[in-house]
């Protein structure tokens, strides 16, 4: 037996060197991993310098032709070596004959072989067709089995879920501290439940202070997901509270980043706004949240008003099932939990609910349909590849019917023709699939720049085993569905007629008409549906592109800007700061106006409950609180509609004030007349009332789609100014001329403090909009392939069926019939089909239009403008297609085409 | 190798590949892409061994007694991916021979019948 040598498969120098050998490498991948393990760089190496032999002596399109043949050798001898693995290990050493059906298939696979690279002007165009198809579909399926298919990567990931509080509105929401300790004590059903909040912290010692993104988590929470601090501990119980030693935990890439992963950063310090913090512990490097990447992880360190105000929801809750309980029980559970609240905290509890999502889908929430609509596309896509397939494939059996009934004459059986056919539709599929497969790596890495960033767990997409065997099975599945046709034509030759030379000249072709005729009415009707969907698109991105937001985006900059409480500890010193900016900003001749608000437009929500006295009973209102400075509406252009908008007399010692928006005017007041009457804040302790004094436009807060919530100005130093607000500023010309001299400002103002974020506003509303673009990028690129190879499809097959009836054309044409009606004839006879196919496509689309209901925007799946004008389209690349054939058919000379028989 | 091996006629007649590659090897000692090359250079480059499926044959040839792992000639220890060389056992040797001779006997037979013209000086 061989000595199973050590071998380091790392060190080989052959990895440059080519698509071809990273084809030859995929192809590879079909032998055993034992095989791959020994072997896989010497026969790279093997590869690449027979390659490299041809090329030089021989010319490139020798080395292409041996690239193939050892691309599909590789394939085939590596199912061979599995099979024969396989049965090593179940019958021993019995393995002798076991190979004797596989040689015989070789056969049938290298004659296939042959008669493909003896026939580039077929292979070729079919190899694009299918290479892009199933690229296509590799691609996109990547993405599909990254994002939905696979399991989270943390400990029993199927029994977790996400648990949020519902509003009294119905509104999904964050958890009380409290209410979250009652639901850990009380619910049965859950294993374990903990907490987290993402925080945006201010890193300073270093040459700029940094902004950076982390998550406060309870004791035990990566214990919980199963995944320990690689290095180091865990947060401690004690740690949940405020007044315990401050640590910090990195996540593997901030302690590589900033750290250059050495072992002594355990026990460091780093400081985080202005607070020294221990670093205890470092994440193991595969770590990641399904919130992104944050760099530190901090402990709750609640305080004592965190944890006794049932009122203030800030927490995300994960919690856990215990083995064999129902994801419904639990949530039925849930819910006694919390009408059991309901009854014994009325005061804070009244109205609230409690619902759950299983958390892998909480965390793709929106991306599933997209990417499914997407996977569905790349599939009509590859059903029109197939159709146009089968269709040159058919055309070129009937080329070969000689050949095919001379094998049979031989006493080839019908069974041996049917596979020898089948081999060859297979063999096309599989290098098809290994050639899409290269183009999917291609594309791959390009499809996840399209989605910036904004694609939940886009980090786990990669062409694996499961995207591998994806691939095969789609390439197999395409050489059986494009084989099917030829096969049942091409074995059913009338044997005499076709060695008398006359057999598909007349009679037959007619049968053959009507296979390809429907393979073209399939092809229409695919492509139809598929550029529907990009007009839905299409239509529905222009309107939201035309979305009257509500403020003016252009000339606008933002900037974010978080205070370090350490160092701005009262409200005053907040409020003082974000008016001076705005103030300081004002006095630059490019800038028309500056403002702070808590929250930008198109970013997350921060809403509020209150009452209203006076209002009905039991209105416990919910409404977006917006903290602004005084020239918050004049910088954004929001309209003042009635009363008047924030003054700087608007301090903190004056009479607390509040601005609405339309909405919020509507909703409460049915009269609509806000101006004068009082709102209050519920459940925490600035319980003052506030007076009404002016109404604002409705502008769109929760990104572009959503109707404007009711909204709540009020003047950020009448209050407990939060920490971090946002700068918008309005420039004269273009805003980012700007981003200097706000830097400088704030600069000026405090040398610590840096700014993040900076982006124009019309940046911000088109980033908001990148999922609905990357969809019409994409569906626009599948609707013009399939259109494409719609219009290559009819255009094949009149072409076909005119070279077949040239010599009823030359005869009627000789018979005294003008030209012109023989365009006609031609044209009329390839509509009829187009036209078939747009009905089907239309039934189609209306059909399957649904599915798209959520991604579209005013408009309708069944949108009578839209579906008028692809079918038009549709209609005129079909005209345009069977018009050149039937220009052709006109001009033969019958002289000529009666000679040719 | 413990096992007693089959008389050389008993594997006739030879599985091409297993006889190509045992021509390429001759009395060397080579590493895959070698025997690749070696085959290449006697067929005039006519004909070829794909790499595919060369090394799952090669280690069946070891398993079966044709041929044997042995270290690099002390020449060729230059880069590349590690390699293992091989070189034909006596017991391969003779089953090339037998095969050789199974074929010679073929060629007299096909020139009896004229398929092939008798060899011209």
């Amino acid at each position: 037996m061989s000595t199973g040598k050590q071998r380091n498969r790392e060190d080989g120098p052959t990895r440059s060197g080519g698509l071809g050998t990273v084809l030859f490498r995929l192809a590879l991948m079909a032998h055993p991993r034992m095989w791959r393990d020994r072997y896989l760089e010497e026969a790279t190496e093997a590869f690449a310098g027979g390659v490299a032999r041809r090329r030089s002596e021989s010319g490139r399109v020798a080395a292409l032709r041996y690239a193939l043949e050892a691309v599909a050798d590789a394939i085939l001898s590596g199912c061979k070596e599995r099979i024969g693995a396989r049965r090593r290990k179940a019958r021993g050493a019995k393995q002798v004959a076991a190979g004797q059906l596989l040689d015989t298939v070789r056969a049938d696979l290298r004659y296939a072989h042959r008669i493909l690279l003896k026939r580039p002007s077929f292979t070729l165009p079919v190899l694009i067709t299918l290479a892009l198809g199933i690229g296509a579909n590799t691609a996109i399926f990547s993405v599909v089995d990254a994002v939905i298919l696979q399991p989270l990567p943390y400990r029993d990931a199927e029994r977790l879920v996400q648990v949020r509080e519902i509003t009294p509105q119905g509104f999904g929401f964050t958890v009380s501290p409290p209410n979250f300790a009652s639901l850990r004590d009380q619910a049965r059903s859950l294993e374990d439940a903990t907490a987290y909040r993402e925080t945006l912290l201010t890193l300073t010692g270093g040459e700029l202070p940094e902004a950076i993104w982390g998550i406060r988590v309870s004791a035990g929470f990566f214990e919980f997901l199963g995944a320990p601090p690689a290095i180091g501990r865990s947060f401690l119980p004690e740690e949940d509270e405020a007044g315990a030693h401050p640590t910090v935990i990195l996540s593997h890439g901030a302690w590589q980043r900033r750290f250059g992963g050495s072992p002594a950063t355990l026990g460091s310090t780093m400081v985080l706004d202005g607070v020294p913090r221990t670093i205890v512990g470092v994440l193991p490097r595969l770590f990641r949240f399904a919130e992104g990447d944050p760099e530190v992880w901090l402990p709750q360190e609640f305080t004592e008003r965190d944890v006794s105000l049932r009122g203030r929801h800030f927490l995300q809750v994960l919690a856990r099932l215990r083995p064999g309980t129902e994801f419904e029980t639990a949530l039925e559970e849930m819910r006694t939990v919390w009408s059991g609240l309901e009854q014994e905290y009325p005061e804070t509890n009244t109205g609230w609910g409690v619902t759950a999502f299983p958390l892998l889908q909480y965390v793709i929430e929106g991306a599933r349909t997209p990417l499914l609509v997407l996977l569905g596309s790349a599939g009509l896509v590859l059903l029109i590849a197939c159709a146009n397939v089968a269709n040159l494939s058919l055309a070129r059996v009937e080329r070969r019917g000689r050949e095919l009934a001379i094998r049979s004459a031989l006493g080839g059986s019908r069974s041996r023709l049917i596979r020898q056919l089948l081999t060859e539709h297979l063999v096309l599929g599989i290098m098809g699939g290994v050639l899409g497969l290269g183009l999917a790596y291609l594309a791959v890495d390009r499809l996840l720049v399209l989605f910036q960033g904004q694609l939940p767990r886009a980090d786990a997409v990669a062409v694996n085993g499961a995207v591998l065997l994806f691939t095969f099975i789609v390439s197999l599945g395409v050489g059986l569905l494009t084989g099917l046709a030829p096969v049942v034509q091409g074995t059913r030759h009338d044997l005499f007629a076709v060695l008398r030379g006359t057999g598909h000249r007349l009679g037959k072709a007619w049968a053959h008409g009507r296979v390809r005729g429907t393979f073209v009415v399939a092809e229409v009707a695919l492509a139809l549906m598929l550029v529907m969907g990009t007009g839905l698109m299409l239509n529905s991105f222009l309107r939201l592109t035309r979305v009257d937001l509500g403020f003016q985006k252009e000339n606008l900059l933002t900037g974010q800007i978080s205070l370090p409480e350490a160092r701005y500890q009262t409200a005053d010193e907040r409020a003082q700061f974000f008016q001076t900016i705005s103030d300081d900003l004002e006095r630059h001749g490019e800038v028309v106006a500056a403002a702070a608000v808590g929250v930008l437009p198109l970013t997350w929500n921060y809403t509020h409950v209150f009452t209203v006295p006076g209002a009905r009973e039991d209105a416990a209102w919910q409404a977006e609180d917006r903290l602004v400075t005084p020239g918050y509406f004049r910088t954004m252009r929001i309209p003042l509609l009635s009363g008047r908008g924030f003054q700087d007399t608007d301090g903190a010692d004056a009479p607390p004030v509040a601005v609405v928006n339309q909405t919020f005017a509507h909703q409460l007041y049915p009269d609509g007349r806000a101006v004068g009457r009082r709102v209050q804040f519920k459940g925490s302790p600035d319980e003052e009332s506030w007076e009404i004094v002016g109404v604002v436009g409705n502008t769109r807060q929760f990104g572009v789609r959503a109707e404007s919530p009711a909204t709540l100005y009020r003047p950020h130093s009448q209050i407990n100014p939060p920490s971090s607000m946002a700068v918008v500023v309005r420039a004269s010309s273009s805003p980012r001329d700007l981003a200097t001299t706000l830097r400088e400002t704030v600069r000026a103002l405090d040398a610590a403090l840096p700014i993040y974020q900076l982006s124009t506003m019309k940046d911000r509303v088109s980033d908001s909009l990148t999922s609905e673009r990357v969809m019409l990028v994409l569906l626009g690129l599948f609707g013009f392939i399939a259109v494409v190879l719609g219009a290559i499809g009819i255009f094949g097959v009149m072409s076909y069926s005119v070279s077949q009836r040239t010599t009823e054309m030359g005869v009627r044409i000789a018979l005294g019939g003008a030209p012109r009606d023989v365009l006609t004839m031609v044209v009329v006879q390839g509509m009829k089909l187009a036209a078939l196919g747009v009905v089907l496509g239309i039934v189609g689309s209306l059909a399957l239009g649904r599915i798209l209901t959520d991604l579209l925007f005013g408009v309708e799946p069944g949108d009578p403008a839209t579906l008028g004008a692809v079918t038009a389209l549709i209609a005129a690349v079909s005209l345009t297609a069977c018009l050149l054939p039937a220009r052709r058919a006109a001009a033969v000379d019958p002289a000529e085409s009666l000679r040719q028989d | 190798m413990n096992k007693k091996l089959p008389a050389p006629e008993a594997n006739l007649p030879l599985p091409p590949q297993l006889f190509h590659v045992l021509l390429g090897l001759g009395e060397d000692t080579l590493h895959g892409y070698g025997i690749i090359q070696a085959y290449e250079a006697l067929t005039e480059g006519r004909e070829t061994l794909l790499p595919g499926s060369l090394y799952g044959t090669l280690s069946r040839m070891v398993s079966a007694g044709l041929l044997e792992e042995a270290d690099p000639p002390p020449a060729q220890t230059s880069g590349g991916p590690p390699r293992r060389y091989y070189r034909a056992t006596a017991y391969g040797k003779a089953v090339a021979r037998a095969e050789s001779e199974r074929l010679e006997r073929l060629l007299a037979a096909t020139r009896a019948r004229k398929i092939v013209p008798e060899e011209s000086p």
